[in-house]
């Protein structure tokens, strides 16, 4: 019996040439990932900076309520904000003035906390060049069939991004680092989300496939934030993450608003930036993605009241008393012969649907 | 050797003609010196003042501040304990208030050895709440000073500054967001008091031997900043602030910015050296109003005098400006009420409190036309 997964996901090679029934088809075409991540970055500390602090932790908050679990979640969060002696509501974070949602909550789990947060645990996250010692709620266990939603947010310039008010993550690390994630295929698609000054300069020189990149100004142009709290006297949020939440409150799991909507979430007479996007390595449709491939954990479950004919490619099969309906069903298609010899796995487990 | 004057130099006719008319040269350049530096009064050759301290974040908070009854009954008790004190401080009366609001109290003896008068010897004493931290880790600290005026003082009396310090300890005590220890100070004798204050918080001496000041027996962190009050009613024409110290140092021009943008903010009527800003700073009456600030900023910097107590704080690193408030005698046009000068002072300090470090973005040499405009070294 437990061989059967394993036969069901080997033969998957061939299915999509030998898949008759629509239904069927359309339950493999588009979607291509597996299982999702999220990396969820602030860079900046101190209190003047707590809107980059709402910031991440609302996407985080937008993010698990789509459902990815807060195990594929890594959450890198430079200050803690909520127990700056500063706030004037201890143990809260919001990101809007009128302070509907405390977005620090009491379930939230910062993997990476304070002086963590630096470029080099950033890159050896995203490679996975970690040392053994490292927990595993602080890896980024990705395989080649995660889509991953990787977003920063502080304080940048042309060409950087600022870690911490000490160092500085350029384009070209953060190039390299994705196309280390593509040879060592560690992500099927990811969507790479900025906010910060100047974002658009941090995809420049991005060379892997399968990436779509979004970011919240041009080279030239600085991010702005959204709106003064005056009863904690910050900045509380910035423009592009605002209106990314506005839009991201109203999807659920079941929505099928697209990427493609999603781009246009912050037009330059709100954001007051323009927003670049960066599509030139993504090689399917904006539009006929679903915002919750990258923002939530989709289970994709379709029910048939009929039975599938899924044909059978030439895998041998253990013969045993105990798996007798399998053997039923395989050998149902005519040229089947049951053979008594195992095979092995592939050390990667590779699978292509289209 | 002069390099016009070297002989290895070949003679060019530059340096020979400026030697042959260097009189008229020099006198000219003079003139011209004086004539460009009055010409700085005007907006064309100043700047306008911004911040440089992102930390700060002026003026963002809304305050809180409704204590001013509370002042005012601070002030009326005051006044009658003070009608025992005619020449001293009504130590046990502050002592007894600091200590009810639940501050860390302390006295500080300090005693002055005359040095011009045969072996006269005066002793003093200042007063001071420490208000500690609920959730920082006390490594810093912002003042809030007064100097206390007895009666017989030659000099107008500050007890509404002393009201006014009370009420915002009791404000302050109350709040949750102090990232920084406040200390609240009451000194005697003017500068005496400030002076050894600060020499025994610091452990340091300035001519040994003359002041002798004391040991103090409580004490925070490093302090960030000073406010010093010189608030002479309770109800105010306009808060003038003062920046010379001593021998003409100046505090970080972050400071006084911040002090300018709060009172806007509250809408109290500010000023630098009594003038408050022309409404035509382009015309020649603008000019000419700006370049009486400038020069009285002037005389007064020359004369190495500080213009309060704040001055005494500028030479250990503490930037501090005097925030001065003169009686509105009674004229029906704007006065300031406590209430705004609290939620002033509550605004200042907490801009203070998002501080990190101690100012150092911004100027700490600048002449000052107006209390907008700036214009640096």
């Amino acid at each position: 019996m437990k061989f059967f997964p394993l036969i069901f996901s080997a033969c998957f090679f061939a299915l999509s040439r030998a898949i008759t029934d629509i239904g069927m088809q359309n339950f493999v075409k588009g979607k291509t990932h597996t299982n999702n991540w999220a990396v969820l970055v602030d860079t900046s500390r101190f209190w003047f900076n707590y809107r980059h602090v709402a910031n991440v932790l609302s996407m985080y908050r937008s993010v698990k309520r789509l459902g990815i679990p807060d195990s594929q979640i890594i959450l890198m969060v430079a200050d803690d904000m909520a127990c700056n002696p500063r706030n004037p509501r201890p143990a809260t974070v919001f990101n809007n003035a009128h302070q509907h949602i405390n977005v620090y909550g009491e379930d939230v789990e910062v993997d990476y906390r304070g002086y963590e947060v630096t470029v080099e645990n950033f890159v050896r996250l995203l490679t996975g060049r970690l040392t053994p010692s490292t927990p595993r709620s602080k890896r980024l266990l990705t395989d080649d069939g995660s889509n991953i939603l990787i977003y920063m947010t502080g304080h940048g310039g042309d060409g950087f991004l600022k870690f911490q008010d000490s160092e500085e993550i350029t384009n070209v690390e953060l190039a390299d680092a994705f196309e280390q994630m593509w040879q060592k295929q560690r992500y099927n698609e990811i969507l790479f989300i900025i906010d910060t000054c100047q974002a658009a300069s941090m995809y420049e020189h991005f060379y892997s496939p399968n990436i779509l990149a979004i970011a919240s100004s041009l080279v030239g142009e600085d991010s702005l934030s959204h709106h003064v709290d005056p009863a904690i006297g910050v900045y509380i949020i910035d423009r592009f993450t605002y209106y990314a939440l506005e839009f991201l409150e109203k999807v659920t799991p079941g929505s099928k608003d697209s990427l493609a909507q999603f781009l246009q979430v912050c037009p330059k007479r709100v954001c007051i930036s323009t927003v670049g996007v960066r599509r030139d390595l993504y090689k399917r449709d904006p539009n006929n993605v679903l915002v919750t491939e990258f923002f939530g954990s989709v289970r994709n479950v379709e029910l048939f009241d009929h039975v599938l004919d899924i044909p059978v490619c030439g895998i041998d099969v253990v013969g045993s008393e105990g798996n007798k309906t399998i053997d039923k069903t395989l050998t149902d298609s005519p040229g089947m012969k049951k053979r008594g010899s195992f095979v092995y796995a592939k050390q990667l487990p590779i699978h292509r649907i289209s | 050797m002069g390099l016009l004057t070297d002989p290895g130099v070949e003679r060019s006719r530059l340096p020979a003609m400026l030697e042959k008319h260097h009189r008229p040269i020099c006198l000219t350049l003079y003139v011209l010196g004086i004539i460009w530096f009055l010409a700085l009064a005007h907006n064309n050759f100043n700047h306008g003042t911004y911040f440089s301290e992102n930390a700060l974040l002026p003026g963002l908070v809304q305050g809180d501040f409704e204590g001013d009854s509370r002042a005012l009954q601070y002030l009326d008790s005051l006044k009658m304990e003070v009608e025992k004190y005619t020449s001293g401080m009504p130590y046990p009366w502050l002592v007894g208030q600091l200590t009810q609001l639940g501050l860390e109290t302390y006295t500080h003896n300090f005693t002055l050895n005359y040095p011009l008068g045969h072996g006269k010897v005066f002793s003093g004493k200042n007063v001071y709440g420490i208000l500690r931290a609920s959730r920082g880790s006390s490594t810093e600290a912002i003042v809030v000073s007064t100097p206390y005026r007895p009666p017989s003082s030659l000099l107008q009396g500050t007890a509404p500054s002393v009201a006014l310090m009370l009420a915002m300890a009791h404000f302050f005590s109350k709040q949750v967001y102090w990232a920084k220890d406040l200390i609240f100070l009451v000194t005697e004798h003017e500068q005496l008091g400030a002076q050894a204050w600060l020499q025994a918080y610091h452990r340091t001496e300035s001519g040994a031997g003359i002041l002798d000041y004391g040991d103090l027996e409580g004490r925070a962190g490093a302090i960030q900043a000073a406010i010093n009050l010189e608030i002479y009613s309770s109800q105010v024409s306009h808060i003038d602030v003062k920046v010379e110290g001593l021998n003409g140092q100046l505090p970080n021009l972050d400071l006084v910015n911040l002090i300018h943008r709060l009172c806007q903010r509250e809408t109290v009527y500010h000023t630098f050296k009594n003038k408050g800003d022309h409404p035509q700073p382009e015309s020649f009456h603008g000019w000419l109003h700006q370049l009486k600030t400038l020069f009285a900023m002037v005389t007064s910097q020359a004369s190495g005098v500080p213009t309060g107590n704040h001055g005494l704080f500028h030479r250990y690193g503490i930037a501090a400006v005097t925030l001065e408030g003169q009686d509105s005698q009674g004229r029906n046009r704007r006065y300031v009420s406590m209430h705004q000068l609290g939620r002033v002072l509550e605004g200042v300090c907490r801009s203070l409190n998002n501080l990190l470090e101690r100012f150092h973005q911004s100027f700490f040499f600048y002449l000052l036309p107006s209390t907008n405009r700036y214009i640096s070294i």
